[in-house]
């Protein structure tokens, strides 16, 4: 019994963990379903979410879920107007082309953010007490985050189900001749998924200086677990991305606690090899975004 | 590298691992100033570069007496980041656990890429550990605090590395960083003599008040390691001046093995030429420091303490 509510207490804090994957994974699964561009600077824009918001808590402590009504528009018009100066060049180019280009964006905002903030590790305590939650010890912000995460994504999946705009992202992704046959603006279409897919990494990037700890070269750290997550919740689909990422926090934690975080990093990344290999639509792979 | 006199060392043990062999083939005498693995002179009988920083296994080793004397701690959980300095930095405290009789509870190490430490930190509390040492670089300092704090674990005492002792950790932790304890190998307010230089001593303080007026902050210990590495090589090369009228590598190389002596960061003795772990250093002593109201104390050893540890964590 005791083993049960360990196993059960470990899944919780792994979803917590992976709510913040899940946003990250979300906006880089939105921008490949619409554009196939394997954004790898979306590490960076998580980075920049996360200074936003470190530096709104130091300078007027504005509290991270309030800072999203800053980090979330600034990631997003900075988003659109990467996509509308650079990204919209090599649409429809070989995938070297986006990927190099992307690359070469991810260096720049790096070494532009290491110049401004310093490499100086960043970070600040917000709600970081226990609370008694189904009979278990957790952290308030972490419920806090895991909570506006959530909403995050809801929003996310609202914007796309029912609005004009979301439903022609939808449409783009699927198929973009037609789209473009129906009328729909597919360049501003492209736009739009880039800044909200830059939103969407600026709001888990807020999070980071409460949770993990943020200086210039975090995003590292993130992006490629995103990419596990990507590839394992199937390429474009924002479903899976999101479902991938909530697994993908609780395997990490359970392993970690049954047995060592070297063989969660192994068995993650092992995963994505089999389903690649099973399943190379990923787990929950389709085209639509 | 035939025009190259003497070289500055990288910082950190994976780097200076990496160049030591590159050091040692071209033959250019070296002081690492931050680098503390035994890894590049441990059996390795280097004949070019010593090691002017202490040893990893050195850094915590003091929290381990006293976590015992003071704190009557049964038990410790061993938790350090899966790189060469916190394995150093754990063969320390396991090293000084067995030989104290203090039994280990846990010990266990992670990857470099940990976000998350909560399933660690819960495992050193359900195995009943009343302190918990080890760490890594800043984040994890960071990490596994905010994990200990966030799961509600009361400890006896909390020490980690490297993190703990950065002037930031307070800063970022607020109320949670006060009685964790780090380890401290330079402190501003320590009083060493340095070396005589044109006559006149340069002195810790010295160090220090230069410091602030042309950067307008305390400096840090790598700051002040980078400075006592640049005293102990200008050393060595007045010393093959005198002595060859020219800077001779073998002269400078022959100083930097064979004295012993004080430069404003501490002590400095290594392990003499021609032995196999010849550059080693054997000479620096670490302190254990803790954060008390706002203020970076050093708790340990006992003839060199500003305050009296806190025991239990957090306050």
């Amino acid at each position: 019994m005791a083993d049960l509510l360990t196993f059960i207490e470990f899944s919780l804090r792994g979803l917590m963990v992976g709510a913040v994957y899940a946003l990250m994974a979300m906006g880089l699964s939105l921008i490949f379903g619409v554009m196939r561009v394997v954004n790898v600077a979306h590490g960076e824009f998580l980075m920049l979410g996360g200074y936003v918001s470190f530096f709104a808590w130091s300078s007027v402590q504005l509290n991270p879920i309030a800072s999203l009504f800053v980090a979330m528009p600034l990631l997003f018009f900075l988003g659109m107007t990467i996509q509308r100066l650079f990204i919209e060049r090599v649409v429809g180019k070989p995938e070297l082309s986006s990927l190099m280009l992307c690359f070469g964006l991810s260096i720049i905002l790096l070494q532009g953010a290491q110049l401004l903030f310093t490499p100086d590790p960043r970070g600040f305590t917000w709600l970081l007490y226990p609370v008694r939650l189904l009979g278990w010890n957790f952290p308030m912000y972490m419920l806090m985050i895991f909570a506006t995460s959530m909403a995050i994504a809801f929003a996310l999946f609202l914007f796309l189900k029912a609005t004009r705009w979301g439903k022609a992202i939808r449409a783009v992704s699927q198929n973009y001749e037609v789209a473009q046959a129906c009328g729909i603006d597919a360049r501003k279409v492209r736009m739009l998924s880039f800044g909200c897919g830059a939103a969407m990494a600026g709001a888990a990037g807020a999070f980071v200086p409460v949770q993990f700890s943020l200086s210039p070269g975090v995003g590292h750290e993130f992006i490629l677990k995103s990419f596990a997550v990507v590839v394992v919740g199937g390429l474009g689909s924002l479903w899976g991305a999101f479902l991938a990422g909530l697994l993908l926090g609780i395997v990490e934690s359970l392993i970690t606690f049954y047995f060592s975080s070297h063989l969660a990093q192994l068995t993650f990344y092992a995963t994505i090899i089999a389903v690649l290999l099973v399943r190379p639509g990923g787990l929950f792979g389709s085209a639509e975004a | 590298m035939d025009r190259v006199d003497f070289l500055f060392s990288p910082y950190g043990s994976e780097l200076t691992a990496a160049v030591a062999s590159v050091i040692e083939e071209l033959g250019v005498p070296t002081a690492a100033s931050i680098v503390a693995t035994l890894a590049p002179w441990k059996g390795k009988n280097a004949k070019w570069m010593t090691q002017f920083s202490s040893t990893a296994p050195l850094y915590l080793m003091g929290s381990v007496d006293l976590a015992i004397e003071r704190a009557e701690a049964k038990n410790i959980a061993i938790l350090y980041e899966d790189t060469p300095f916190p394995i150093g930095v754990a063969d320390g405290l396991r090293a000084r656990a067995k030989e104290r009789g203090l039994k280990i509870a846990m010990d266990e190490k992670y990857d470099k890429a940990l976000t998350d430490w909560s399933p660690l930190v819960s495992k050193a509390r359900s195995l009943g550990a009343e302190f918990l040492a080890g760490g890594g670089y800043y984040p994890a300092a960071v990490g596994i605090t905010r994990a200990a704090a966030g799961i509600g674990y009361r400890l006896k005492l909390l020490a980690l590395v490297v993190g703990a002792a950065d002037p930031k950790f307070v800063k970022d932790l607020g109320i949670l960083a006060e009685g964790v304890a780090g380890s401290d190998i330079w402190l501003p307010s320590v009083k060493t003599r340095g070396f005589v230089v044109e006559g006149a001593t340069i002195a810790n303080e010295d160090f220090v008040r230069s410091y602030k007026e042309e950067f307008k902050r305390d400096p840090e210990y790598w700051s002040a390691a980078g400075y006592g590495a640049g005293q102990l090589l200008a050393q060595a090369v007045n010393d093959s001046l005198k002595r060859a009228r020219k800077v001779d590598r073998n002269l400078t190389r022959d100083f930097l093995f064979n004295f012993s002596g004080e430069t404003i960061y501490g002590d400095y003795g290594v392990v003499k030429l021609g032995q196999p772990d010849a550059g080693m250093q054997v000479r620096k002593q670490h302190f254990v420091i803790q954060w008390q109201k706002g203020k970076k104390e050093v708790v340990w050893p006992r003839e060199l303490a500003s305050a009296e540890p806190w025991i239990g964590w957090p306050r």
